[in-house]
C-alpha cells in the first residue's frame, strides 16, 4: 500500500537513566519531537526520580508499529514487553539525533 | 505581601548563575561547582558533593554536545535540589566536546518533595531546545538567562 503514511503510525518510548534527573526526560522530549515531526502518534514513558510518567499500558505496546527502548537501567514492568520487537538506543545517541535514529529504524521496518 | 522565595529554599535563583567564570578544564569546573554549592550552603560537605559529581560523570560523561555539559549529583551531601548555570569564560574540554556552557543539578540523595524532580524534569526537557540553548549560550545577560531558566523550571 504505497500511500500508507506515518499519520497512523504509533511509536512508543520508554526512557531512563541512571539518576533520573536529566537525561530521562532528555531523551523522552527528543523522542517526542522527533517523532511528532514525522507524524507518528507518539507515546514516551519516563522512569525517572519523579516515579514513572506517561506509563504505557499493554494495548499502548501491542499498538505500536515502533517501540523503543532508551535505558541505563533496568526498568520497571518490562514483562509489558515481551514478544515484542524492541529498538534500544542509547540515551545519548537519541538525545543528540532522533531523527537520525529513526530514520535508521524506519529502514530497518522497511517504511519508507 | 510580596513573599517572593527568600523564606523556602530556592531551587534556582540569581545567586546561581555564574557568568565568565576562569575555568581551565573539566576539574577547575566540578571544582568550582561544588566549592560554590558549599558557599551558598547547598552543600554541607564540599568533598563529598565532588565526589559525587565525579562519580556520575565517570559512569556517564555528561557532555551533551559541543556546548552544553550537564554534570549532577544525588549526594547526601546536598540540603536542597537546586540548578546552578556556570557560563565558562573559555571553552573547556569536557571528555571531547569544547563546551562554555555547564547546567549542573544538585539534589539531595532522598528527596522528599516531588516537586522539585519535576521542575529539573522540566528543565531537562528543555534543554534539548536549540533555541533555548542558543540564547543561555550567547547572552551574558543574567536577568535573562534568570527568566529564561525560571520559566522552564515552572512550565
Amino acid at each position: 500500500m504505497g500511500g500508507e503514511t506515518n499519520m497512523a503510525r504509533k511509536l512508543v518510548g520508554l526512557c531512563a537513566c541512571t539518576m533520573g534527573l536529566a537525561h530521562t526526560f532528555m531523551a523522552a522530549e527528543a523522542l517526542e519531537k522527533a517523532a511528532k515531526e514525522k507524524g507518528y502518534d507518539v507515546k514516551v514513558e519516563t522512569q525517572g526520580s519523579d516515579g514513572i510518567k506517561n506509563k504505557l499500558t499493554s494495548d499502548d505496546i501491542a499498538q505500536a508499529d515502533i517501540i523503543i527502548h532508551s535505558v541505563a537501567i533496568t526498568p520497571e514492568g518490562m514483562d509489558r514487553f515481551e514478544g515484542y520487537e524492541i529498538y534500544e538506543v542509547e540515551l545519548r545517541e537519541l538525545i543528540k539525533n532522533p531523527k537520525g535514529v529513526l530514520e535508521e529504524i524506519e529502514e530497518d521496518l522497511g517504511f519508507k | 505581601m510580596m513573599i517572593k522565595g527568600e523564606l523556602k529554599l530556592d531551587i534556582f535563583n540569581k545567586n546561581y548563575i555564574f557568568l565568565n567564570a576562569n575555568l581551565k578544564n573539566k576539574e577547575d569546573a566540578m571544582d568550582f561547582i561544588a566549592g560554590k554549592a558549599s558557599e551558598l550552603g547547598i552543600s554541607k560537605d564540599k568533598k563529598q558533593t565532588l565526589e559525587d559529581l565525579w562519580g556520575r560523570e565517570k559512569e556517564f560523561n555528561t557532555a551533551i554536545d559541543d556546548t552544553l555539559a550537564i554534570p549532577h549529583a544525588k549526594s547526601l551531601s546536598i540540603n536542597f535540589p537546586v540548578v546552578l548555570v556556570v557560563k565558562s569564560k573559555n571553552s573547556i574540554d569536557w571528555g571531547g566536546e569544547n563546551i562554555k556552557l555547564i547546567i549542573s543539578f544538585l539534589t539531595p540523595k532522598y528527596n522528599k518533595e516531588n516537586i522539585h524532580l519535576t521542575m529539573l524534569s522540566k528543565i531537562s526537557r528543555k534543554l534539548i531546545d536549540d533555541n533555548f540553548k542558543a540564547i543561555l549560550n550567547e547572552s551574558n545577560d543574567i536577568d535573562v538567562i534568570y527568566e529564561l531558566i525560571n520559566d522552564a523550571l515552572n512550565s
